[in-house]
């Protein structure tokens, strides 16, 4: 063997050992995790107004992790259209992470306005619970120019604000760290201990980001368990809706709340069973709520149409 | 099994491997999508499009090597040159898809609302993947095979030498040939000095 056949075989093997790790490890996987292949938006045109809200009854959808502009966010968001037509909804609780690859002042048109097309055009409003850049947000000029873009472009009055719609009220937080947990974070969890306490509705609803309880790839938030779950607890919060995970899944009721990850906005992730766990699932998907009386009931709708999980909850006595 | 036979079936391998490394990005696409619970037709178009341009690529690999393998001075410069073109092939074949994708995706966006296909964008940028590999074979057989100083041998830029192209000294046999007889050389004549009459004898 001559020195460029020693050479060249060598860089052969060396590269052969190389692509391997690199594809097998990092991009086959990443490429099949991501949704980067750009979709068409929905085309569906819905009745104006179409839902029914009263104070008693209100029907709205939670959305969360859709930030692509892909053609899986596409699918989620044409499926929403289609359930939109026979169970229509006035409110999408987005649960964060609405922008990927790039910003959202960029990226506004892609990741918000096509998808969501149909359904602006309806008149839904969407009210969101901030949660890009799952880390160090707030400790950079650029994350705090995302959050202010965000803020802007969706008209959310704040990071944290409440709303109420029909016989429920909604408590959006800012998830992110210093939002909850750390330094600085006294201020929101005070704001939230005394708007819960004032909150006189059927039904309390909390929306943030990252998720108390999770089986998926992030798992469960730690610190969540100290800070947050007690003060939901204390104040009987019903329904905790939450992102970050790119999968489905449903708690049994911890201390009567009763928690979901809905983050199958347009990635999925893999999902395990806990001992909190009562249903867990990879996949694509939206959940729909309908609030009636003294009954709350979710559905979980994959981008196919069919259902992964339903599930009803009875208001608490004294409401 | 003869030595052809097993040529044969190591390019029919080779073949099938750049085929797998052309289609596998688009494998993981559509596992996404089948994992997803999307309708089953979505992920096709791509899928459809690395099928096309790697049977391709196939074709071209395979003949490839049966035009170096007759023109090869070693058999192992056909396989270390073709195991790097391969390398390069699986790297960028899926590398470029994520990158571009990733990296532009608000154009590409664009591209799909003004209602350009994906697929179309897909199939360029293996395209792309494909020549790459194909110049990187042909460059590294090209440099391990002998040849002059490039300036006399590489007229045709980086394309492999072909023999008939190529300048190369050979040796030629020839005939071993006899060294030269000499003819006998005559023994010199003597004559005695004594028989014969000298000029100065006394006339």
């Amino acid at each position: 063997m001559n020195r460029r056949e020693f050479l060249a075989s060598g860089l052969g093997v060396v590269g052969t050992v190389a692509a391997g790790l690199t594809l097998g490890k990092g991009v086959w996987p990443l490429l099949a995790e991501e949704d980067l292949v750009p979709g068409e938006a929905p085309r569906a045109r819905l009745d104006r107004q179409a839902w029914d809200t009263t104070p008693d009854r209100i029907s709205f959808a939670a959305l969360g992790d859709n930030g692509s502009g892909g053609r899986q966010a596409m699918a989620v968001a044409d499926r929403m259209a289609e359930v939109y037509r026979d169970h229509p909804f006035g409110l999408v609780a987005m649960l964060g992470d609405i922008c990927y690859y790039g910003n959202f002042e960029d990226r506004y048109d892609d990741v918000f306005r096509r998808p969501m097309t149909p359904l602006i055009d309806a008149g839904v409003s969407f009210e969101l619970a901030i949660g890009n850049h799952d880390a160090d947000l707030h400790h950079s000029d650029e994350g705090l120019a995302e959050i202010e873009a965000e803020l802007r472009l969706l008209g959310t009055p704040g990071r944290y604000y409440t709303s109420t719609h029909g016989p429920a009220d909604f408590f959006y937080l800012d998830s992110s760290v210093p939002g909850l947990l750390g330094d600085g974070s006294s201020e929101q969890l005070e704001w939230l201990e005394d708007t819960l306490a004032g909150a006189d509705n059927q039904w309390k609803v909390v929306a943030l980001h990252h998720p108390p309880y999770s089986s998926g790839e992030h798992g469960s938030t730690p610190g969540f368990d100290e800070v947050l779950q007690p003060l939901l607890a204390r104040h009987h919060v019903d329904l905790v809706l939450a992102g970050h995970d790119h999968h489905y899944e449903r708690t049994h009721p911890i201390d009567g709340t009763t928690y979901v990850v809905s983050g199958g906005g347009c990635k999925t992730t893999g999902v395990a069973r806990r001992d909190f766990t009562a249903v867990a699932e990879s996949t694509l998907e939206f959940l729909h709520v309908d609030i009636d009386g003294d009954r709350l009931t979710g559905t979980c709708i994959r981008p196919d149409g069919s259902v992964a999980d339903s599930f009803t909850i009875r208001a608490r006595e004294g409401r | 099994m003869t030595p052809r036979t097993v040529d044969r079936l190591v390019a029919g391998v080779y073949a099938a491997a750049c085929f797998g490394a052309v289609l596998a990005p688009a494998l993981a696409v559509r596992w996404a999508v089948f994992r997803s619970n999307i309708s089953g037709v979505a992920g096709r178009d791509i899928v459809a499009a690395s099928v096309v341009v790697g049977a391709g690529h196939a074709a071209v690999a395979w003949t490839r090597l049966r035009c170096e393998k007759r023109t090869a001075a070693r058999r192992s410069h056909i396989w270390i040159a073709s195991l790097n073109a391969l390398v390069v092939l699986a790297l960028s074949a899926s590398l470029l898809v994520l990158g571009v994708l990733a990296a532009f995706a608000d154009e590409h966006a664009r591209f799909a609302n003004l209602g350009m296909p994906v697929v179309v964008l897909w199939a360029a940028l293996q395209l792309v993947a494909v020549a790459m590999a194909e110049v990187t074979g042909r460059l590294v057989f090209w440099w391990l095979e002998p040849h002059p100083a490039p300036h006399r041998a590489c007229r045709w830029g980086v394309l492999p030498p072909a023999r008939h192209l190529v300048r190369v000294p050979r040796l030629v046999w020839r005939a071993p040939v006899p060294p030269p007889v000499r003819a006998p050389v005559p023994a010199p004549v003597t004559v005695a000095a004594a028989s014969r009459p000298t000029a100065t004898r006394a006339r």
